[in-house]
């Protein structure tokens, strides 16, 4: 009851209770799955790494 | 050179994701115009109930945003990492509608769905109801420009490559926002999410009167899927069939290989309505076929041809063999910027460039691929035959479905007696997920049948990703699978749970299971006479 007082207005239904909970979670999840496999990992090609990958004869391997 | 299983993990997850993705998105694009329409009512009548059925809808369509919201965020973070290549080598145009989009969800989107949750104490009526047309606007201008970034990956006009940069450069802004192939793609597809809307709301609303419950309200918002819904299927057909005309321009590859159309017909071309591709032997081992339906649909003439597969391969062998002279022009340029011989032979080839870069593929020395490597390339510029043929072909079933039931409903909502017609009723609540259905068919038949392209006749798939490891890919594939399907079951879980509870779940004592409060009428009956 005390927790039910102290929520926002909105919050007292629960329908809202239910969607904040599984907006929170889903944030939740996708910054773990971001911080998993996606931060830091982007890479940043410039034209010299692109040329390297499309227009060198010679191309070893590149990121 | 990447490895085969690299490319078709980082294909896979962008499929998952995006097809995951679709799941949630047409039903706020179109839910949303039948709260326009639901509330207009409500504004001009004055009539409580149609205040109800906004308030009712506009819960089921909160629930699908506030699951649906953000799901798309995992294709940005893509681009960054397995897609850098591609995203270098096209942010410049691709970044700024996607940015755009971005401004109108947070922005647009995003503030009106608040006010329209929030705001029917603070806001009168008239006011209120603008709140939802702008929501419903901005949801869909959020769809216009996510469809003119991906339209331009069908279709890349207004850019032009760089040799300094070694990236596309935006050339005509307008020319990519007015691009005729994004432009169809955005109405067929915002089309078929007011179809999928329309079934959402007719199949449930069928729901109440199959059980004989909150029969009133259940009526008010059959009639108004089954009008929506009728106008929407009739457009999304006639809009398909733009779209369709578009693709026959610019995609010639992808409309053949849909239609399993191996040799050139002389016009108009029949339509194969039914076939067993054989990709190996390069013809249809049985086939049944409607004379001059494709040329008429894919021309709208009756003496223009339409290419077969085997005729297109031949055009884009020379392409690929004029794609050499561009790539191999555009490695001298890469060591002398002021080379103008190369500079020549680059300018005089350079519209096949994407077409030599296929090479890229089998051999790091375009110069150097032999025959054999060239016919691989020339294999590659067709989509499989099969996926796409079936593909395309339930999805126009369904679409035609849904027009014959749409026009049943619409009939019988005219007559009166729809409530008598148990079939449709039936009919309409368990075709409730084949929008979804028809919809990925159409996302798998644009995207599938886009490849060996990410930008279409420019950047080869292979090309555009990164190197990672295949174990990464493994691991956020199973994330992202993992996420996406809890995210489905609670969405189901909720969706069925309020759908099932219906306008009871408003809590106004009116309407089914419901204790009768104050002035209102007597649970169990009072439905029927609001």
């Amino acid at each position: 009851m005390l927790v039910k007082i102290l929520l926002p207005d909105f919050l007292h239904h629960r329908l809202a209770r239910e969607i904040a909970l599984a907006i929170a979670i889903k944030l939740v999840v996708i910054a773990a799955l971001f911080y998993a496999f996606f931060d830091g990992r982007a890479v940043h090609p410039d034209a010299d790494s692109v040329a390297e990958r499309i227009a060198n004869p010679e191309q070893q391997t590149s990121n | 050179m990447l490895t085969e299983e690299l490319v078709d993990l980082s294909r896979l997850q962008f499929a998952v994701t995006a097809l995951y993705h679709f799941l949630f998105v047409p039903l706020t694009l179109g839910l949303a115009f039948i709260l326009v329409i639901m509330e207009l009512t409500y504004v001009i009548t004055d009539r409580p109930i149609y205040k109800d059925m906004v308030r009712f809808w506009g819960k089921l369509f909160g629930i699908n945003f506030a699951l649906g919201v953000t799901t798309g965020i995992t294709m940005e973070f893509q681009f960054g990492t397995n897609w850098a290549y591609y995203s270098h080598y096209v942010g410049d145009i691709f970044g700024a509608p996607l940015a755009i989009e971005g401004l109108m969800a947070f922005f647009l989107e995003s503030t009106f769905i608040g006010l329209f949750f929030f705001g029917w104490d603070r806001l009168n009526k008239w006011q209120h109801f603008m709140v939802t047309v702008l929501m419903a606007v901005g949801s869909n201008l959020s769809a216009l420009w996510i469809l003119i970034a991906n339209g331009w990956m069908q279709d890349p006009i207004g850019a032009e490559f760089s040799f300094v940069t070694m990236r596309m450069e935006m050339t005509d802004f307008w020319a990519i926002v007015f691009n005729p192939t994004a432009q169809a793609k955005f109405v067929h597809t915002v089309s078929a999410g007011y179809v999928t809307a329309s079934l959402f709301v007719l199949g449930i609303s069928s729901y109440y009167l199959l059980k004989g419950r909150d029969l009133d309200f259940a009526r008010r918002s059959f009639r108004i899927a089954a009008g929506f819904g009728f106008a929407s299927a009739l457009s999304v057909i006639v809009l398909g069939d733009e779209s369709g005309y578009t693709v026959s321009e610019s995609q010639q590859a992808k409309m053949a290989a849909i239609e399993a159309m191996w040799e050139t017909e002389p016009a108009p071309a029949a339509f194969t309505v039914f076939a067993l591709p054989n990709e190996a032997a390069q013809r249809n081992d049985y086939e049944l076929q409607i004379p001059y339906v494709l040329g008429l649909i894919g021309t709208r003439s009756l003496t223009e041809t339409l290419p077969g597969i085997k005729e297109i391969k031949a055009r884009n062998r020379e392409r690929i063999e004029n794609g050499i002279q561009a790539v191999v022009a555009l490695e001298k340029l890469r060591k002398n910027h002021g080379d103008e011989l190369a500079r020549a032979q680059f300018e005089a080839s350079k519209a096949d460039l994407g077409f030599g870069l296929l090479l890229k593929k089998y051999t790091v020395d375009v110069s150097q691929a032999t025959p054999a490597m060239i016919q691989q390339a020339v294999d590659d510029t067709i989509p499989r035959v099969a996926p796409l043929f079936w593909s395309f072909r339930l999805m126009v079933a369904l679409g035609f479905l849904f027009l014959v039931l749409f026009s049943f409903a619409l009939f019988y909502s005219v007559k009166g007696n729809f409530i008598e017609k148990k079939w449709l009723l039936r009919w309409a609540l368990w075709f409730i997920p084949m929008p979804w259905i028809a919809a990925e068919l159409g996302w798998v038949v644009a995207e599938y049948g886009r490849q060996p392209w990410t930008i279409y006749g420019v950047l080869p798939t292979h090309i555009s990703v990164s190197n990672l490891t295949p174990g990464n890919l493994y691991g956020s594939l199973a994330g992202f699978v993992g996420f996406y399907t809890a995210l489905l079951i609670v969405e189901m879980y909720l969706m069925t749970k309020y759908a099932r509870q219906g306008p009871a779940s408003l809590g106004t004592g009116k309407y089914h299971g419901e204790k009768a409060t104050g002035g209102a009428l007597p649970a169990g009956a009072a439905a029927d006479k609001i």
